[in-house]
């Protein structure tokens, strides 16, 4: 009798133990977007998109499907990154957390050290920790291919560049961007203004109209949803044209695409799949890793032009506009220069 | 004197324009609300309703003409709701403009991510040209200081402002006037909303960007009367169209200060005796 209930016992402690052990658990990703939310068809789109990819290979390797894999959240203010990042780690359930967006940072580098064993990955900013690895991208490099077609485009030898605020990030973008005009044009004057709003398309719009009034025939621009008033400006007049930023924006304001003749390209999906398949790899490590054209990985940044895919830097565009082929061996030039590490961008 | 001649153009002065007009408009309806003795801090929001539902309705009809019309009467609707609040319920006048610009916020985030799947961004939709609005703006400002300052009807709105006991005796019926200027404060904010969709042709949430909160220290510089309103609107949109100019040669952290540091120095300084309608903010309980 003893026996019996010996062995009964041993049966329930060792089936389920076993069975566990039979199915090896998939790891989990938790991603935790920033406030734009999913459908910004931009920075946030990307990032899911590079997530997904990523649980897509870790559900077909374990043999779950991808929700199994993958929890996202859509924080509605920037207050609620904290709750979430320390919901997610407190689970324990995750293999690997990844915030998206610069302004996690600030509540990542408190929760970070809470949870020494818990994998972290932080999108466009840097965070410090033996548990946390930053992705950051090369934008001046897009930045650069963008100043290079405003260069050689430009008809009047003036471009603009509005950026959100004159804060380090922005001012990367604006350096990469004339350099690469003054590469590609020794002639060209370059007029740089601040919105001093993200959201403002309104305000975007006028400040766009006083550089164009100014003379300037191309802006580009780093400025979130304010640079989308840089497109209508553009509307307002032939001959005024606009460069879109870190997606095809001739894809994602198609409505635009008549004046939008390319748009420079952060591959943030890229960035944050590779980061993901590190951790599935074994190879995932702490610290500042830096993705673009001149990195370890080759790839992170680039530019949508022309209706042709070149190569991994230069992929094609929804532009309507006509962009002669001299541009397009320019840019080539230019990835190839940047690569090889003879064009030197100060960002 | 060629940077002068480069700054100071007819292009300044049309930006100063455009700039100018949805703080105009939103100081005209505020005139109007606190010279009856409500206080709306709802503007803001009220603007922000109108730009959304422009961009809804031109969505969804395709013709921004019908949207500039229901812009205004979205805008009416806020201003109804908030003159409810107010009258009927006597809410504090402060809390339920803010209850309104917390409303329209989550709102425009509900409407946006449920009708475009876009969290506070819309779709491009067809616009009109914002100067019809600027242009009408102008119209409705002039007849506006005429009517509150030279008809019998401007008289009684400013009297139940003033003194509703002695409007109330005169036959003047208070709660009725009231509602009917804050509601005006919805329609004139809702137009401000309009502009701000017109101009780029999609709603964002954040365009208004505290215009609506400027349009209340212009009615307070412009002492409580439309065209004082519309000039220190002008007064604001002039020194913000000059600051764009002006990043060429300073920083750009000074330069996007100078209108909002102008706003707080003329409040500071200039505005001695501001016409406070002495009602304002009270509730009128009849004996």
């Amino acid at each position: 009798m003893k026996r019996w209930v010996a062995v009964v016992i041993a049966a329930l402690v060792l089936v389920p133990l076993v069975a566990s052990v039979g199915v090896a658990q998939a790891p989990k990703i938790g991603l935790i977007l920033a406030t734009g939310g999913l459908g910004d068809r931009s920075f946030n789109d990307q990032s899911f998109k590079g997530a997904d990819d990523a649980a897509a290979v870790i559900a077909a390797q374990y043999g779950v499907t991808v929700e199994d894999v993958l929890d996202y959240v859509e924080p509605a203010d920037i207050a609620e990154y904290e709750g979430f990042q320390l919901q997610f780690a407190d689970s324990g359930e995750y293999a690997i957390i990844v915030c998206i967006g610069f302004d996690q940072a600030a509540p990542l580098e408190i929760v970070a050290p809470q949870y020494p064993d818990q994998k972290f990955v932080i999108v466009d900013m840097v965070v410090i920790g033996d548990n946390v690895a930053s992705v950051v991208t090369n934008d001046w490099e897009e930045a650069f291919l963008c100043g290079v077609v405003a260069g050689m485009m430009t008809e009047t030898n003036v471009v603009g560049f509005e950026g959100g605020m004159e804060i380090p990030l922005i001012i990367g973008f604006m350096n990469g961007y004339t350099q690469g005009a003054q590469w590609a044009n020794p002639d060209v004057d370059v007029l740089v203004r601040y919105v001093g709003e993200w959201a403002n398309p309104t305000l975007g719009a006028e400040l766009a109209r006083e550089m164009y009034n100014a003379g300037a025939d191309i802006i580009y621009g780093a400025a979130g949803k304010s640079h989308l008033g840089v497109f209508a400006a553009a509307e307002e007049n032939d001959g005024w044209y606009a460069l879109g930023t870190d997606v095809d924006q001739a894809a994602t304001a198609p409505e635009h695409a008549d004046v939008i003749i390319a748009s420079g390209l952060k591959r943030v999906d890229l960035a944050v799949e590779s980061e993901i398949m590190k951790m599935v790899n074994g190879t995932w490590a702490a610290g500042i890793f830096s993705y673009g054209i001149l990195t370890d990985f080759g790839f992170g940044t680039g530019i949508a032009v022309g209706n042709l895919d070149v190569n991994q830097y230069i992929t094609k565009s929804e532009s309507e506009v006509e962009v002669p082929c001299e541009v397009i061996l320019k840019l080539i030039e230019a990835a190839n220069g940047i690569a090889d590490g003879t064009i030197v961008i100060e960002p | 004197m060629d940077v002068l001649k480069d700054i100071f153009t007819i292009h300044l002065v049309l930006s100063a324009l455009r700039l100018a007009s949805p703080i105009a408009l939103v100081a005209l309806g505020e005139t109007f609300s606190e010279r009856v003795g409500i206080i709306n801090v709802g503007v803001e929001g009220t603007a922000v309703l109108g730009a959304l539902i422009s961009a809804l309705v031109a969505y969804f009809t395709g013709s921004p003409w019908i949207a500039l019309i229901a812009a205004p009467i979205a805008g009416g609707l806020a201003g109804g709701l908030h003159a409810l609040w107010c009258i009927r319920f006597r809410a504090n006048h402060v809390v339920s403009g803010i209850g309104i610009n917390i409303l329209v916020a989550g709102l425009a985030l509900f409407i946006t991510s449920s009708v475009w799947g876009w969290r506070g961004t819309s779709t491009y939709s067809d616009t009109i040209n914002t100067w019809y609005i600027t242009g009408a703006a102008l119209v409705i400002i002039i007849v506006s200081q005429i009517f509150l300052f030279r008809t019998k009807w401007g008289l009684r709105l400013r009297v139940v402002g003033e003194k509703p006991e002695a409007a109330d005796t005169a036959g003047i019926n208070v709660h009725r006037t009231r509602y009917i200027y804050t509601i005006l404060n919805g329609v004139l904010c809702g137009l401000a909303g309009a502009f701000f969709f017109n101009s780029v042709g999609r709603f964002t949430s954040g365009m208004v960007g505290g215009r609506g909160f400027i349009g209340i220290a212009a009615m307070v510089i412009g002492n409580y009367t439309p065209v004082g309103a519309l000039g220190a609107a002008l007064l604001f949109g002039f020194i913000d169209a000059l600051q764009m100019r002006l990043q060429s040669f300073i920083p750009s952290q000074f330069s996007i200060m100078l209108p909002y540091l102008l706003t707080v120095l003329v409040l500071a300084f200039f505005i001695r005796r501001a016409n406070v309608p002495a009602a304002l903010g009270k509730h009128y309980v009849k004996q």
